[in-house]
C-alpha cells in the first residue's frame, strides 16, 4: 500500500467537513478493492451490492471519527470485514450467484483466449467459495483489499507470521482446487 | 532429482520453494505429469488471475445523494390543507374567542383588583358572611364592571360610508314602510267604542275624508299596476299619507319620496338598457339578455368559454401525453430499430476503403456493419437483445439473418451468411452456426461483438 498522499488527507479534511463531492473522490480510489472484496466474499451479487452500498454509507457517517489518515484503507477494511462478518451472522450463505456482467468483446485477443480466460475466472471463483472462512478472508484482504499483511494480521487478530502461511497455503489449495475442477 | 512427482508432492514442494525453482530442479517429472506441470502453471497465474477477477466486475455506482423530489408534489397540497385547516379553525374558534376574550379580561381584572386591593378587616358580619358562603363565590360584577369597565370591541373591518348611508337609507325606508303596511295590508281590526259595540276604522272617518281616501285608493291602484315592482314601496307610502287622511301631506310626501324612488328606479332602467346594449353587442347572447342578469349571464359565458377552451387544452395536452407514453411504451423497439438502421449495411463500395481484416480460415472479412453506435450503453442494449433473445435473429440482423459483408471488395467473394445463434457466451462472444450462401456444409464458431472506431462489429471466427 501506498502512504497516504496530500491530496488524499485533503480530500479526507473536506469530507471530515461534509462535503460529499471529496468524500466521492475518497471512495472512488478504494471501491474497485472494496467490491472485488465483497463480490467474491459472498455468494450473492446483490447481498455485495447491499453490503457495499451499506459500508459505503457507514464510512461517510464515521470518517470524523478516523484520526491517522494513513490507516483508511485499513479502517475502511475493517469496516468490511465486520460488515461481512454480521451479514454472516444474520443469513444463512445461499447460492452462488454466477451471473456476470455484459462485457463486449476484446478485438484484440482470440475468442479462444477470451474464452479460456472468462472460464478460468469462473472457476476461480467457484473454487474461492469453496475454501476455508479464514482462508478466504485472508487471501481476499491480501488481493483484493491489497492490506498490508500486518494489517490482516491486526484485523483478524493473527499473527503476521500465521497470516503469511495462511495466504501462502491457500494459494497453493486453490491452484490445486482448479487444477482438479479443470481436469474433471 | 528423480523423485516421483505427483499433486501432493507438488503442494510440499511450493511450500518451500518458488514456481521458479521447481521448474528448474523437476523439469523432466513436470513433464512426464500433465497435471503437475498445469497446477504450477495455476499457481503462477493466481494473483493475476485474482487481479482480473477483481477488474472484471465493476464497482456499483452508489448514490451518496437522494434525487430530490420535485417541491410541488408535496408542498402545494401541504399549503392548501394548512390554509383550509387554519380557516376552519379560525371560523370555528372566533365566536370563543370572543367570549374567552372577555371572560379572561374579567377574570384578569378582577384578580388584579384583588391583588391591588387593601385587604379589609373583617367584621363580624362579613366574618359570618365567609363562614357561610366560600370565598370563591364573591363576584361582586356590578362593582367590578364599574370599577373595570369592559374594552370596547372594535370592528373586525372598518364599514365604507356608502354601506352605512345605504343602511341608513334602509332604515329610514323600513321606518316608513313598517306602520303603513300593517294598516293597509292588515284587514282592519274590530274595535270597540265605549259601549262595547264594534266599529270600524271608516266608520270612525267623517264622509268627506272617506270620499277622499276612496279616491286616492283608486289612483294607487292604478299606480300600482302602471309601476313595476320597486314602486310599490312608493304607492305605499301614499297610502300611508292618505291613511292619516290629509291630502296635502300626502302629496308633499308622494312627490317627494316618489321623485327619489323614481330616480332609483331609473337609474336601474338605464343600466339595464346598457347591459342591454352590450348584450346586444356581444351578438349571440343578446336575445338571451334577462334584465339585472345580463352581466352575470356574460360573465358566466365568458367563463365557460374559458373553461372549455381550458378543457381544449387540456385535451390536447393529454393526447399529446399519451401518445408521448405510447412512444415510450415502444421505446426497446424504437431504440432497436433505430441501432438496426444506423448498423445496416452500405453498399459494398461504400464502405470498401476500410481495411478489411481478413478470416484466413473462413476466408471471411470483418462484419463490420457500418454506422456507429452512440454509446456503450448502445452496446449494452445491443448484447442484451442477443442474449436475451427478444428479438429474433432475423430481425436483429434487419433481414433473414443474413449477415452482409460491407468491407469485402468483392461481394461475391464473401456471400451473405445464414446465421444461426446457438448460446450466448460470457465476453461479448456468442456461439453460432452459419452457412454461406451456396455452400450446403454448415460451419460453426464463434461471434463476436464489440465497438471499436469504426461502430459496431461483427466478427465471425470458426472453429475446426
Amino acid at each position: 500500500m501506498t502512504g497516504p498522499t496530500a491530496e488524499i488527507i485533503s480530500l479526507m479534511d473536506a469530507g471530515r467537513k461534509g462535503d460529499r463531492e471529496a468524500y466521492a473522490q475518497l471512495l472512488d480510489r478504494y471501491k474497485q478493492d472494496l467490491w472485488g472484496y465483497l463480490v467474491n466474499h459472498l455468494r450473492k451479487r446483490e447481498d455485495a451490492e447491499d453490503l457495499y452500498q451499506e459500508i459505503s454509507l457507514k464510512v461517510f457517517g464515521h470518517l470524523g471519527e478516523l484520526r491517522d489518515p494513513a490507516r483508511f484503507r485499513s479502517w475502511l477494511f475493517s469496516i468490511a470485514v465486520n460488515a461481512v462478518r454480521s451479514f454472516y451472522r444474520k443469513k444463512k450463505p445461499v447460492l452462488d450467484d454466477e451471473r456476470l456482467a455484459l462485457e463486449a468483446a476484446n478485438p484484440d485477443q482470440t475468442p479462444l483466449a477470451v474464452l479460456e480466460r472468462h472460464e478460468r475466472g469462473k472457476l476461480l471463483r467457484r473454487c474461492l467459495k469453496q475454501l476455508a472462512e479464514r482462508e478466504r478472508e485472508v487471501l481476499l484482504l491480501d488481493v483484493m483489499a491489497e492490506l498490508p499483511q500486518a494489517d490482516i494480521a491486526q484485523q483478524l487478530d493473527l499473527n503476521l507470521n500465521t497470516v503469511k502461511t495462511i495466504l501462502r497455503r491457500t494459494r497453493i489449495k486453490l491452484a490445486r482446487m482448479m487444477t482438479e475442477a479443470a481436469n474433471d | 532429482m528423480t523423485e516421483e512427482l505427483n499433486l501432493d508432492r507438488l503442494e510440499e514442494l511450493l511450500e518451500t520453494l518458488e514456481p521458479a525453482q521447481i521448474r528448474s530442479q523437476y523439469a523432466q517429472q513436470l513433464g512426464k505429469n500433465p497435471a503437475c506441470n498445469d497446477m504450477l502453471k495455476m499457481f503462477e497465474d493466481l494473483d493475476e488471475d485474482l487481479v482480473q477477477l477483481k477488474m472484471a466486475d465493476p464497482a456499483p455506482v452508489i448514490r451518496t445523494r437522494r434525487r430530490p423530489r420535485f417541491p410541488m408534489h408535496w408542498a402545494l397540497p401541504l399549503a392548501a390543507g394548512l390554509m383550509v385547516a387554519f380557516l376552519a379553525s379560525m371560523k370555528l374558534l372566533s365566536p370563543l374567542m370572543e367570549n374567552a376574550d372577555s371572560v379572561t379580561q374579567l377574570d384578569k381584572t378582577s384578580v388584579d383588583e384583588r391583588l391591588h386591593e387593601p385587604r379589609r378587616a373583617l367584621t363580624g358580619a362579613d366574618e359570618d358572611m365567609a363562614a357561610a358562603s366560600p370565598s370563591d363565590d364573591y363576584e361582586p360584577e356590578a362593582e367590578l364592571e364599574q370599577q373595570a369597565p369592559l374594552k370596547k370591541r372594535k370592528p373586525e373591518r372598518p364599514v365604507p360610508a356608502s354601506m352605512i348611508q345605504e343602511e341608513e337609507e334602509n332604515r329610514s325606508f323600513a321606518d316608513v314602510e313598517s306602520k303603513p303596511e300593517t294598516e293597509v295590508v292588515t284587514p282592519a281590526q274590530p274595535r270597540t267604542d265605549g259601549n262595547g259595540v264594534v266599529v270600524s276604522a271608516s266608520e270612525e272617518m267623517a264622509p268627506a275624508e272617506k270620499l277622499a281616501s276612496k279616491k286616492e285608493g283608486k289612483r294607487d291602484l292604478k299606480d300600482k299596476a302602471a309601476l313595476p315592482k320597486e314602486r310599490k314601496k312608493v304607492s305605499k307610502q301614499t297610502k300611508t299619507d292618505s291613511g292619516q287622511g290629509t291630502s296635502a301631506r300626502f302629496e308633499a310626501g308622494k312627490s317627494s319620496a316618489d321623485q327619489a324612488q323614481r330616480q332609483k328606479v331609473e337609474a336601474v332602467t338605464k343600466q339595464e338598457q346598457h347591459t342591454r346594449a352590450e348584450g346586444a353587442a356581444a351578438g349571440e347572447r343578446s336575445e338571451n339578455v334577462v334584465l339585472g342578469e345580463s352581466k352575470d349571464v356574460a360573465n358566466i359565458n365568458t367563463l365557460k368559454e374559458e373553461v372549455v377552451s381550458s378543457g381544449v387544452l387540456d385535451q390536447a395536452q393529454s393526447s399529446e401525453r399519451v401518445a408521448r407514453n405510447s412512444q415510450r411504451v415502444e421505446d426497446d423497439n424504437i431504440a432497436f430499430d433505430s441501432l438496426a438502421s444506423r448498423n445496416r449495411p452500405e453498399p459494398a463500395a461504400a464502405s470498401a476503403p476500410a481495411a478489411g481484416r481478413k478470416l484466413e480460415a473462413a476466408g471471411l472479412s470483418d462484419g463490420l456493419v457500418s454506422g456507429s453506435l452512440a454509446s456503450q450503453s448502445d452496446m449494452q442494449t445491443w448484447l442484451k437483445l442477443f442474449r436475451d433473445k427478444k428479438k429474433p435473429l432475423a430481425d436483429m440482423f434487419h433481414s433473414v439473418a443474413t449477415i452482409h459483408w460491407p468491407l469485402a471488395t468483392n461481394p461475391a467473394q464473401y456471400p451473405p451468411l445464414s446465421l444461426q445463434l446457438i448460446r450466448w457466451e460470457q465476453a461479448g462472444y456468442f456461439r453460432v452456426r452459419w452457412t454461406e450462401t451456396g455452400s450446403a456444409a454448415p460451419r460453426s464458431g464463434f461471434l463476436a461483438i464489440y465497438l471499436d472506431s469504426r461502430g459496431l462489429c461483427f466478427r465471425l471466427e470458426p472453429v475446426e
